[in-house]
């Protein structure tokens, strides 16, 4: 088996039979990056959280969800523990709330450190220093004693990503995690976020509504819609005209109000960064 | 130091931190969140408990006259140089009972804390942190003794123990649990729907890592302040119970049976009524403020109107 994150079937259920999330299958290689489209509500959120078990009370997934030919569903929960932050780290939408008010940033980063790798003391501190350097939190010293409210947005979000990024994850899901910042911040953290994902060799899963952003992070691209896996291709593809019609859809709606170019990611990253400075959302004109 | 962080983050200003207020006043040092200066309800709250505490504590190893001795002067005396607080029908010394009776007002009021605070902090965890029929029949449980008046429940206790402190604190103890099992119960489930335990969960922590991490520290300020504003109830609740002789039986004494002894005697020596009452006044303002103090020195909400 080539994929390292395997999502097979995948249906989710809630208290009331309602499904959420209905057969939704795909992969993802080692090193590889897939960006997870759809409008608000398709269930592209739902399936991140369902990948680690993270599901709001009440809601119960089926299917397999493979890491390595192990299946994280079936996991007793002290293995699935182990899994998450080590092998499987997430980066959260709203960084404020994702973060604990009463907690130093310095603290909330070596928590995972000491969970995961038994870092202790001066070396978890060190270690924090250090992954504070990697997302780009120069002044270090002052951002580790700090509360996240003495933070801006993308600082936080660079914190967010210095937790995720802590243990060495194999996969990390970013959920939205540029939604919430202002558009010039949003640039600079989709920039980091590339970086990462080429100097750790971590796999990506992003999951946005904002298909400028998968344009210029990802490689293969989920569209989903009503919980259903649309279209599973490569962004080049979908951008050169996918193969659904609400791909096409979707793709030209994001064309018309932010100069999405054609020619794929490579060939406009300058446009796309433009573009999603000018115009973060299409999400509401897709529809 | 809040005023050196917050000028050094111009960023972090004016974004969304509203908790950073421009112009905080520095305080005396120490950590960043620490240093403010001390709300004036924590300082008078502190120093009346503490004096009732003083008070009590040298009860314990000293008072002027011993408790049941009536040989000492003229009985229904007002002050005098001998007896500071007058003496009592019998001939006691009040000044030597009101000692004790701090003494034994704060032995009740922080015995029931410590039992409502366990009781209510561990069915408040429980409830919280499960869902439908545990947080359901825990919930009714904590109702059901929330509208059970505490002196009935005492008058119970009292018929199956005999009347003594200890009947006072489990009585007290336990109805001060429900209120605090309720608060508990309210914050902890709040806390554990809040992204960043989601977040920590997404990081592997486990559930008590959760719990200790991220719980605890979150809830133990309001914890703290219900559980001092019980103290004050506590106080009240034993005087009312020695009031109607379900206290500590004599010579022991409590504020509540003073007050009741000098019920008849009031317009005879008014001062074997006015000095127990003051003393309850004092023991339950101090407690009271000081939950207000610290309310006010860890609530958020509060921090950024100073």
């Amino acid at each position: 088996m080539s994929a390292l994150l395997e999502v097979q079937d995948l249906t989710v259920t809630t208290s009331t039979g309602r499904r959420i999330l209905d057969g939704v299958s795909w992969s993802l290689d080692a090193g590889g990056r897939l960006g997870v489209v759809g409008e608000s509500g398709s269930g592209k959120s739902m399936t991140a959280l369902a990948v680690l078990g993270l599901l709001p009370d009440g809601m119960r997934a089926t299917g397999r969800v493979l890491l390595d030919g192990e299946d994280l569903l079936a996991l007793p929960p002290r293995r699935l523990a182990r899994v998450r932050g080590g092998q499987v780290a997430m980066v959260f939408q709203e960084p404020l709330t994702a973060l604990d008010p009463l907690m130093t940033v310095g603290r909330q980063i070596t928590g995972p450190l000491r969970l995961h790798r038994g870092l202790r003391g001066a070396a978890a501190r060190e270690e924090a220093a250090r992954l504070a350097r990697l997302v780009h939190l120069d002044d270090t010293e002052r951002i580790l004693g700090s509360y996240p409210w003495q933070l801006s947005g993308g600082q936080r979000q660079r914190v967010a990503l210095a937790m995720a990024l802590a243990c060495e994850p194999r996969v990390l899901l970013a959920d939205e995690p540029t939604t919430a910042l202002d558009v010039t911040v949003q640039a600079e953290v989709l920039d980091l976020l590339d970086h990462l994902v080429d100097r750790t060799g971590v796999a990506l899963v992003l999951v946005t509504h904002d298909l400028p952003v998968v344009a210029r992070v990802a490689r293969d691209l989920v569209v989903m819609r009503d919980g259903r896996v649309v279209e599973h291709t490569s962004v080049a593809a979908a951008l050169a005209g996918g193969e659904a019609a609400y791909t096409r859809e979707l793709v030209g709606a994001a064309r018309a109000v932010t100069g999405l170019p054609g020619g794929g990611p490579a060939a406009g990253a300058a446009g796309v960064a433009a573009a999603a400075a000018r115009r973060p959302a299409p999400e509401e004109e897709t529809r | 130091m809040t005023g050196e962080l917050t000028t050094t983050t111009p960023v972090a200003r004016g974004v969304d931190a509203p908790a950073a207020a421009p112009g905080t006043p520095g305080g005396s040092g120490g950590r960043a969140r620490g240093a403010r200066r001390l709300p004036p309800s924590l300082v008078v709250g502190a120093v009346l408990v503490g004096l009732v505490a003083v008070v009590g504590l040298v009860s314990l190893v000293w008072t002027p006259y011993a408790l049941d001795d009536t040989g000492t002067g003229e009985r229904l005396a007002g002050p005098s140089a001998a007896h500071w607080g007058g003496t009592d029908r019998l001939g006691r010394d009040l000044l030597s009972q009101l000692m004790t009776g701090a003494g034994n007002a704060l032995v009740v009021a922080a015995a029931s804390m410590l039992v409502a605070g366990v009781l209510g902090v561990a069915v408040g965890v429980l409830a919280g942190a499960t869902r439908r029929w545990v947080d359901v029949t825990l919930l009714s449980g904590v109702d059901l003794l929330i509208a059970f008046p505490t002196l009935l429940l005492a008058m119970l206790i009292v018929t199956v123990r005999g009347a003594s402190l200890s009947s006072a604190i489990w009585a007290i103890g336990i109805s001060g649990a429900a209120v605090i099992a309720r608060v508990t119960r309210v914050n902890v489930a709040r806390v554990l729907r809040e992204d960043y335990v989601t977040a920590a969960h997404a990081a592997g922590t486990g559930w008590w890592g959760v719990v200790l991490r991220h719980v605890v520290p979150n809830v133990w300020p309001t914890l703290l302040v219900q559980l001092m504003l019980l103290g004050g109830g506590a106080v009240l609740a034993e005087a009312s119970l020695s009031y109607l002789g379900l206290g500590a039986p004599p010579p022991n004494a409590s504020w509540g049976r003073l007050l009741q002894e000098a019920q008849s005697t009031m317009l005879v020596q008014p001062w074997g009524a006015i000095l127990p009452g003051l003393a309850i006044v004092v023991a339950v303002l101090g407690l009271n403020l000081l939950g207000d103090g610290i309310r006010e020195r860890t609530d958020p909400n509060l921090r950024g109107d100073r």
